[in-house]
């Protein structure tokens, strides 16, 4: 353990040959919240599992997407993933070595191991300093290059090969006079500054106009293809997930409910939520006929779920055994698992 | 219509010479900051040249005692025959230098208090709040007078006392901006960036939620000079330096026949207290139309 | 027959130091129990454009132009006749509607409140009656009535603002990107009950919205705009099969799709130009791929194809 350690510890540029991967175990965050009861002057604990037993793999290189609505746990997730929260129990492991061991012994490597970009391109950046100051800052906590000279040259060479030029144009401005598109490229720029083994995006082009997320997205692959970093991509949007991400993971919850090779679970879903998501999707394709999976009531919060499947009682096709008992992981096919009790080979799509 | 003058502002540089502007043409637009800004100029002006204007040594006791205002002695003499006039221009300095001082050091103080104590959260904010507290309960005028009786009256003593006294306003401010910028995803991601708690706190929190405590400060700069006069004119200033507050308390004992000595001095306390409440009450303008607004 | 028809609106914002066209000379028809999405992204005037038929702009907002609703001028009522008008004829639903309500009233009473603004006759019996045959028509239970806006979820807050907008059974109703700040699946499941509810009360829709797949499902005829412009209208089987103005068509390359093959995602390049500043020409010239020397000096006209098409393009009439 501590050679792997020291290893991971060492400095020195990315060997493409090193590969990294991710492994999150059982990982929950559980929070207590006070909410009203029965009763109005009495107020009850409850505790609300924003994230409730995630488990997945990522290597490097990979795209991972990660889909789900409000409430499933999705950006919890990314917050415990970039260390902006603990989680409460669960384990966190890069190359077998744990997030918190590695924070203790180095939190800047940890930084450098894992990075975010976050949905908000507007207040991504401290708004009383320019891009020069802020792309500065970030390269002098990390110690890279050794001078205001020398950084200056790196911020310089990284934005021409980004393509955000005139260089000197951009690093005067201040955040408020950029659009979305060139503030959200500016932030996948300075977080690929430092070469992440692992990048995080929550929703990056949620807030973003249509006929800029292209953009957005295809600055990601390629900085993710060029360093060889594996990523994973947080999105309510199912066919920009579909389009990016080779692997995808759909949650509900706290939980994940379907994992699979994306157009493996896209076009044969086989959780009943999964086939519920896809087919309310609106689509620009409107010779296709959509049918949309009715559905009723509200989306849930994280309280007070189970014993059984969290979606029983949402489910179009839920039985009494569903809500007595959590469904176990079920492979359909190489690679595709999903939770349900009720998966039929034969009844895929 | 947000999005359209974004893109507008996009087309135009930000640079040194247009924010000037920006900042003068928002100081003309509010009648209160502008107000507020001239009055404390002259004030201000008037104490640095104080020894050109003055008339007189403010300490050289005169034949003429008590006065009426003359040629010779604009604002007329007190019951020592000392200068009224040059008092009050040499009074200026103290008051002002009081003020600043004291209300500098509530204002770092709560700054930090409050910035601490709203961004670490948890436990530190329970224990810093609950200080914040113990403070507010304290009658400050009280405080301040035994610790001037029990430790003297020095300028110093004074300055420092009314400064650890009245921190817990700016702290409040600062714990509220504290607070609701700790939520912001610029703050988030500084964190992963993997910027240190404390140098976020400095570098960003105080930075982005000085302004009210800025307004809040010039405010308390004239609560400072006010405080600094009625200990003065309780008996507890510092008598080795000439204060508007000492000049009213000189002149209480002729205020049938020497009107002029307090009075002047009383104007003088009145002019310096409007202008920091007419500056910081238009500050506080600028913040408020910024939230209201559709401009 | 036609319910709504806009002439030449245009909106100019004035402030001391520049003047911004946010919509310029926008004309389409509505025909009644007709549905029409206007698609555009921020700063194209959608919104803008809307919120002008129900004299909803600030101060500073100047309208000029023709809205002719059943014959009356809209922009040329009085005060009071438009307030007849309003959320009587034409009523609108916005996007984050928790904020459209005041947080520590019940919700059944802000509700009887605006009902007994636009028809203090009816009693509170009566009034009440309404509410709750209003809350039903949106699938929401009767208890809501009771609750207080903090307690009602995203989506039930916008079906809350639905009954609202039906409360006096308006001919046309406004949806301001109503579903967009919604769950994919609750989005879906207002669209359905909106679709129910026009089939039922035989309203007239405008649905403004960033999401070209929500209109594409749910409306009949879509509206393109572009900075204040509208470049392209037509029914949405025709606009969206066969998009004649590069500006839509760069739009629709812009979705990846959920089957079939990836191809290429595309992004139209460069951003909005400064609507303060008059320009010369196509609006669309610096994004557009297929621009020519004609399209920096000569602004297009608006041409009318087959079947109530229009397109704002130099090169339509032929194929753009």
């Amino acid at each position: 353990m501590g050679e792997r350690l020291c290893a991971i510890l060492q400095e020195g540029t990315v060997d493409m040959e090193n590969n990294y991967t991710l492994e999150i175990t059982d990982v929950f965050k559980h929070y207590t919240q006070r909410i009203k009861g029965k009763n109005r002057f009495r107020s009850v604990k409850k505790t609300v599992k924003a994230v409730d037993g995630i488990s997945f793999e990522l290597k490097s290189g990979e795209i991972m997407g990660i889909i789900g609505e409000s409430g499933c746990g999705k950006s919890t997730l990314a917050k415990l993933l970039t260390n902006l929260e603990q989680p409460t129990g669960g384990k966190i492991l890069f190359n077998g070595v744990s997030s918190e061991e590695m924070l203790k012994n180095d939190r800047l490597q940890y930084k450098r191991m894992i990075q975010m970009v976050f949905q908000n391109p507007f207040d991504t950046f401290d708004p009383r300093n320019n891009i020069d100051k802020i792309i500065d800052e970030t390269l002098k906590l990390h110690s890279i290059g050794k001078t205001r000279d020398e950084r200056a040259s790196i911020t310089q060479d990284a934005m021409e090969k980004v393509g955000l030029t005139p260089v000197d144009d951009y690093l005067h401005r201040f955040p408020h006079e950029l659009s979305g598109g060139q503030l959200q490229r500016i932030s996948i720029l300075r977080a690929m500054l430092l070469r992440p083994k692992f990048l995080v995006a929550d929703e990056p082009v949620s807030m973003l106009d249509v006929s800029v997320r292209a953009e957005i997205i295809k600055m990601l692959q390629e900085q993710v293809r060029n360093l060889n970093t594996a990523l994973v991509f947080i999105s309510h949007d199912i066919n920009t997930t579909r389009y990016i991400s080779d692997k995808i993971v759909v949650m509900y919850l706290g939980r994940i409910v379907e994992s699979g090779i994306t157009d493996s679970v896209l076009h044969n879903p086989a959780h009943p939520y999964t086939k519920t998501l896809i087919s309310n999707c609106a689509s620009i394709d409107i010779l296709e006929k959509s049918n949309p999976i009715k559905i009723e009531g509200e989306p849930p919060t994280p309280i007070d779920n189970g014993p059984g499947c969290y979606f029983a009682p949402r489910c179009y096709m839920s039985k009494d055994k569903c809500f007595k008992e959590y469904p176990e992981k079920t492979e359909i096919e190489q690679g595709h698992f999903a939770s349900c009790h009720f998966i039929n080979r034969d009844n895929l799509n | 219509m947000i999005e359209i003058e974004r893109i507008a502002k996009m087309n135009k540089s930000g640079n040194f010479k247009m924010k000037i502007k920006k900042i003068i043409s928002s100081i003309n637009n509010v009648k209160q900051l502008k107000a507020g800004i001239i009055l404390l100029a002259l004030i201000i002006l008037l104490a640095i040249f104080a020894p050109l204007i003055a008339t007189h040594d403010p300490f050289e006791l005169n034949d003429d005692m008590v006065s009426p205002p003359s040629n010779n002695y604009i604002l007329g003499t007190d019951g020592l025959g000392r200068d009224i006039f040059s008092g009050i221009l040499y009074g200026a300095r103290t008051s002002i230098l009081i003020g600043v001082v004291a209300a500098s050091i509530s204002g770092i103080m709560g700054t930090l208090i409050g910035g601490i104590s709203g961004f670490y959260g948890g436990k530190i904010d329970a224990v810093l709040s609950e200080v914040i507290n113990v403070f507010l309960m304290m009658p400050t005028f009280f405080l301040i007078l035994i610790i001037v009786a029990l430790f003297g009256s020095s300028m110093f003593n004074v300055m420092v006392v009314i400064g650890i006294t009245t921190w817990t306003g700016n702290a409040r401010l600062m714990r509220a901006e504290a607070l609701s910028l700790k939520q912001r995803t610029f703050v988030k991601s500084l964190e992963t960036i993997g910027e240190s708690k404390f140098k976020i706190l400095l570098k960003h929190i105080i930075p982005n939620g000085i302004f009210p405590i800025i307004a809040n400060t010039t405010m308390n700069v004239s609560d400072a000079i006010l405080t600094e006069s009625a200990l003065s004119f309780l008996g507890l200033g510092d008598p080795n330096v000439m204060s508007w507050g000492q000049i009213v308390y000189n002149g209480k004992s002729y205020l049938t026949n020497g009107w002029w000595i307090s009075t002047f001095s009383g104007i003088a306390i009145v002019l310096t207290v409007l202008a920091f409440y007419l500056i910081g009450d238009g500050m506080n303008n600028i913040l408020s139309p910024k939230l209201n607004s559709n401009n | 027959m036609k319910l709504l028809s806009i002439k030449n609106e245009s909106v100019v914002y004035r402030s001391k130091t520049k003047n911004v066209l946010a919509v310029n000379n926008v004309s389409f028809d509505i025909d009644k129990q007709d549905s029409v999405g206007i698609v555009g992204e921020s700063g194209s005037g959608k919104s803008t454009l809307a919120l002008a038929l129900l004299k909803l702009l600030p101060k500073n907002a100047d309208v000029t132009g023709e809205v002719l609703f059943e014959d009356k001028d809209l922009l040329k009522l009085s005060t009071d006749e438009f307030n007849d008008l309003r959320w009587k004829e034409i009523s609108i639903v916005f996007q984050k509607s928790m904020n459209s309500l005041s947080p520590i009233h019940r919700i059944g009473s802000q509700m009887a409140d605006i009902y007994t603004i636009h028809d203090g006759s009816a009693d509170s019996d009566e009034v009440k009656g309404k509410i709750i045959n209003l809350l039903e028509m949106v699938n929401l239970p009767t208890r809501v009535y009771t609750m207080y806006p903090h307690e009602l979820s995203g989506g039930m807050m916008q079906r809350v603002s639905i009954a609202l907008s039906l409360m006096h059974n308006p001919k046309l109703i406004i949806m301001d990107e109503a579903t967009t700040a919604l769950d994919v699946i609750t989005q879906g499941q207002i669209l359905n009950e909106i679709a129910e509810l026009e089939k039922k009360l035989k309203i007239a829709r405008i649905m403004i919205s960033h999401d070209m797949s929500v209109v594409a499902n749910t409306c009949r005829k879509i509206a393109v705009m572009y900075a204040g412009y509208l470049v392209e209208f037509g029914l949405v089987e025709d606009v969206i099969l066969n998009p004649k103005h590069p500006y839509t068509k760069g739009l629709l390359k812009s979705f990846p799709p959920l089957k079939g093959e990836k191809g290429e995602l595309r992004s139209i390049p460069g951003y909005l130009p400064d609507l303060s500043i008059p320009h010369e020409g196509c609006i669309f010239k610096d994004r557009c791929p297929q621009k020519e020397n004609i399209c920096l000096y000569t602004a297009p006209k608006t041409h009318i194809v087959e079947n109530g098409r229009k397109v704002m393009c130099n090169f339509a009439g032929g194929d753009c």
